[in-house]
């Protein structure tokens, strides 16, 4: 550099300096994204499978959370959760791996790579989903061993079967929210489940009668509980698929199902049953498969986009006239007569969850997917009312708590920041926040399980929420320093 | 719905069901022009500068849309949207004025007096052109504490940035100049004399820096973006032409060769830099000379500009809606294409914008997509566009599909429409007022009106 450059240089940084704003307010903190890194990178390091004959990398769903190795031993269950359903064989330890229990913690590790720039976190969860559609499939059905029932074996290396019958069965825990990146990584097996699900899932082509569970090693389908939120996965799943291959047998298998859905509509109350032949209705697991149907309109052609957006709009009329009662139980509906619209005495709990009910802020997770979508002001009055009944104060110590409710909880004060522009929410966001890391990580890498865990220490486990407790926190942080470049993933998908 | 539906009998909520469309698609939109007053009545309310010392009038850039107040609190970004460009200071409240962000406002006030007959709409965007340029002007540089990263703190009445330093830098171009040399004619040609001399470095190369310091001089020769130097030029010609004075031919002449050098590339191929926009209104108030060789280098610009979207096509490569800082989607990109051809007519444009207007058709935004109102206005304008070259219904239609689902989604039960998909409060960075302009052209359009609506065309 020489002088004149120098000099000019030099000028240039005294009008910077004499340029500064003073007076502005102080950079927010946010310590949240390290107790992230830290879960991720243990998880990447020491959670994956490089167990037995084949080194999967898939990454396991529980881990002793001391050793950041494989359980050795069978840890009691988190409140609420069904022996059954753990990812391990039954009264074994938990070997087991679960992509759709750890669906969160890899769109997690997506954002990560957004946010770090460091390929590895991406890198790690496109090695899960392409091992897992290359390798984990049956033969038979083309079904993969994930969900609510199923797992990989790390250890021994083959499907875990449902506990509770010894036999495969597929059931969706979730809805699966990464088929885009599943068909950019292998569209071939992507392919396969999609119409294996219409194949080996659902009993009936005509009436898309179907059992939300199938036979995983051989065709077993049932006309039997078909619950309007596993509709919705299908119908999601398809839709993606089809965008991808437009198979028009994928269109089929979302009309079929669509028109199951569409016939199950009371004429009067708009109430669809909980599932074939119950005189009740659950309005949340018909809500789920609104979300999905809107969804998957935005992949599929006319006229059927435009069906499935009916039903989606429908759907969010009777949800949103229902009488949730957020000011005084601080809870949706979760149950009401079918034919007279007649609230059964159950609301959603604020705290408690278990297997088969949502929490309130759960639920409100789903007002906001369709809030955020349509810009509907009947969700953003029950989001907001949703935030405020947690605004009262902290959950109760007698509890044992899931990451996963802190997780709604914490990204529903900020969907109500959001809205709402009221810095109270944002507040309490941090709060729960901040007790969600003394209470889940203490300190560790790996968050625990539940917050009463019957050892000292706990285990970890993803199927009662860690996933969707990180994606909360990765989202505070965004909000906390105002990071719009990064998008966080919508933390909608416990439903 | 209020709390009370909510609670309210069984009955009358199974009977509401039978309340309401379901969709978006096949029912008129609601009295646009009705939503676009409503706005503007409550901005003019609401949304002006009675706060601090000076109680300036200008309209606020943010507001909380549930208050109609200035807000309290730094609200959630948009996506996309950087932190230093918002009209605040650093991790504070919004609480600033910018005129560049709410340019199409403005317009759209102007407009609304013509079709109202009301001149008390002209009368708010005249008062705030004339505070504006009269009373925020930094007296060393003449630069305006507006656009990309500044404006004016309506509590502190003081120019502010939104990021650690002052830096002036045009958001967009202005289109307003010549209503402010009407309004303010010193402080405009004093403004188009700062931008020679304290935006553009060196006066013989025309380097220049899209940021340059608004308390004192020191501008750099460094990220000189082509765009920066058509909105200069831009703003000289009306200099040139309300004053006469020979050093903003000067300035245009020394930009415009910049580019004309900058045009041809090491391995002598030949890329599009300024664009034809800009130097076609300039060469309409220049002398001949000058005016040929903008008009020449304009036509070369279409030229390059056609030749590369022939070999590449952007349609199918940019997004639909998602916009982000820097970015652009492809009805953006169609405005563009408008903007040139009101100027000259080309078909080649023309029928981009019709090819885009077919590529929106029927669209909606990615699932969990923060769509900005910029994007459905831009939409719309293309839909309106094809329509009027057209004359083909299903154009009209979706016009009217997007412009009630922009309605129902951005103002929802509100006056004032929100900053994105995701957020609720008020914020023109986002576009707000071009989506305000789009719904006047779909009124105009439904309505047959004579009256001119402002073109959409600004957001470049």
């Amino acid at each position: 550099m020489d002088k004149r450059c120098g000099a000019m240089w030099a000028a240039w940084l005294v009008v910077l300096m004499s340029a500064r704003i003073c007076g502005a307010a102080e950079v927010p903190k946010s310590p949240y994204l390290p107790v992230i890194y830290r879960y991720a990178d243990a998880m990447i390091e020491r959670g994956r499978d490089v167990h037995g004959p084949t080194k999967t990398g898939l990454f396991l769903s529980a881990l002793d959370r001391s050793a950041l190795a494989p359980l050795t031993t069978r840890p009691s269950a988190p409140a609420g959760i069904r022996e059954g359903d753990r990812d391990g064989p039954a009264s074994g330890p938990l070997v087991g791996a679960n992509p759709q229990h750890d669906e969160n913690l890899l769109r997690v590790l997506y954002t990560l790579s957004e946010l770090s720039g460091k390929p590895v976190y991406r890198e790690a969860a496109d090695a899960e989903l392409r091992w897992f559609l290359a390798s984990a499939a049956s033969p038979a059905t083309g079904l993969f061993p994930w969900g609510e029932h199923m797992s990989w074996n790390v250890i021994s290396d083959e499907p875990i079967p449902d506990k509770r019958t010894g036999k495969g069965a597929h059931e969706f825990a979730r809805p699966w929210v990464l088929w885009d990146r599943c068909f950019e990584l292998d569209p071939a097996a992507s392919k396969r489940f999609a119409l294996a699900l219409w194949e080996h899932q659902i009993a009936d082509h005509s009436t898309g009668a179907f059992d939300r569970h199938a036979g995983y090693w051989e065709h077993s389908v049932t006309d039997g509980t078909d619950f309007a939120r596993h509709a919705g996965f299908y119908i999601r799943t398809w839709a993606v698929a089809y965008a991808h291959t437009t198979d028009p047998t994928l269109l089929r298998a979302i009309e079929t199902l669509l028109e199951r859905y569409e016939r199950k509509r009371h004429p009067k109350t708009g109430l669809i049953e909980l599932c074939s032949g119950r005189a009740d209705a659950s309005p949340l697991l018909s809500l789920s498969l609104a979300i999905d149907c809107d969804g998957a309109s935005r992949r599929v052609p006319e006229p059927l986009a435009s069906r499935l957006r009916v039903f989606a709009t429908k759907e969010d009329q009777v949800f949103c006239l229902l009488p949730h009662d957020l000011k005084t139980r601080r809870g949706f509906v979760a149950a009401l007569d079918k034919e007279t619209g007649k609230p059964a005495n159950v609301v959603t709990p604020l705290w408690e969850a278990r297997y088969g009910d949502l929490t309130t802020a759960q639920a409100a997770m789903m007002c906001v997917a369709r809030y955020e979508n349509t810009g509907k002001a009947g969700y953003r009055d029950l989001i907001v009312a949703a935030a405020e009944a947690y605004l009262d104060g902290l959950p109760p110590d007698d509890v044992d708590l899931w990451p996963m409710t802190f997780g709604h909880a914490i990204s529903l004060q900020l969907a109500a920041w959001r809205s709402t522009a009221r810095s109270v929410h944002l507040d309490h966001a941090r709060k729960l926040a901040d007790l969600a890391q003394q209470v889940f990580w203490q300190g560790s890498a790996l968050p625990r399980a539940s917050s009463r865990p019957k050892t000292a220490a706990g285990h970890c486990e993803s199927i009662t929420g860690a996933d969707t407790l990180a994606l909360a926190l990765v989202e505070l942080h965004l909000s906390i320093l105002h990071i719009a470049a990064v998008r966080c993933p919508a933390n909608t998908i416990d439903r | 719905m209020s709390r009370t539906i909510r609670t309210s009998s069984v009955g009358f909520w199974i009977a509401s069901l039978a309340l309401a469309g379901v969709c978006w698609a096949g029912s008129p939109p609601p009295d646009l022009l009705q939503v676009v007053r409503r706005y503007a009545d409550t901005m003019l309310e609401r949304g002006r500068d009675t706060y601090g010392p000076q109680k300036s009038g200008l309209l606020l850039s943010s507001l909380d849309r549930m208050a109609l107040a200035p807000l309290t609190a730094r609200p959630s970004p948009p996506a996309g949207i950087r932190r230093e460009d918002r009209s605040g200071r650093p991790w504070s409240a919004l609480h600033g004025a910018n005129p560049q962000l709410d340019q199409n406002l403005l317009r759209v006030l102007y407009a609304l007096s013509e079709i109202t007959g009301e001149s008390r709409y002209r009368e708010a965007a005249d008062a705030e052109l004339k505070w504006f340029f009269n009373n925020t002007m930094s007296p060393t540089t003449n630069l305006l504490p507006w656009g990309e990263h500044l404006c004016w703190d309506v509590i502190l009445d003081q120019p502010i940035a939104g990021g650690d330093v002052a830096m002036h830098e045009f958001a967009r171009p202005w289109m307003l100049w010549d209503r402010c040399f009407a309004l303010a004619p010193e402080p405009s040609r004093r403004f188009a004399l700062g931008l020679w001399e304290h935006q553009v470095a060196n006066h013989e190369t025309g380097a220049f820096d899209r940021h340059a310091p608004y308390h004192q001089h020191g501008p750099v020769d460094g990220k000189d973006f082509a765009r920066h130097g058509g909105f200069y030029i831009g703003t000289w010609c009306y200099a040139y032409k309300h004053t006469r004075e020979k050093v903003f031919l000067d300035a245009i002449d020394v930009v415009l060769h910049r580019f004309e050098r900058k045009r041809v590339q090491k391995d002598g191929s030949l890329a599009a830099t300024i664009g034809p926009l800009d130097c076609h209104v300039a060469a309409q108030m220049v002398p001949d000379l000058l005016a040929s060789r903008l008009r020449a280098f304009a036509e070369k610009e279409d030229e390059i500009l056609l030749n590369e979207w022939r070999k590449r096509p952007p349609i199918p490569s940019m997004p639909k809606w998602q916009m982000a800082y820097g970015g652009q989607t492809t009805a953006a990109w169609a405005m563009f294409c408008l903007a040139r051809y009101q100027q000259v007519q080309k078909p080649a444009y023309r029928d981009m914008v019709v090819a885009v207007a077919d590529a929106y058709g029927n669209s909606l935004p990615e699932e969990d997509a923060d769509v900005w109102p910029m994007t459905f206005a831009h939409a719309i304008s293309a839909q309106v566009a094809a329509y009027r070259f057209t004359r083909r219904e299903p154009y009209r239609q979706e016009a009217m599909r997007l412009a009630r689902m922009a309605v129902d989604i951005y103002w929802q039960d509100n006056p004032l429409p929100r900053a994105s998909f995701k957020t609720g409060h008020y914020e023109t960075i986002t576009g707000c007022d071009s989506l305000a302009i789009a719904l006047l052209e779909v009124h105009a359009m439904l309505r047959g009106l004579s009256v001119e609506i402002p073109a959409n065309v600004i957001d470049r």
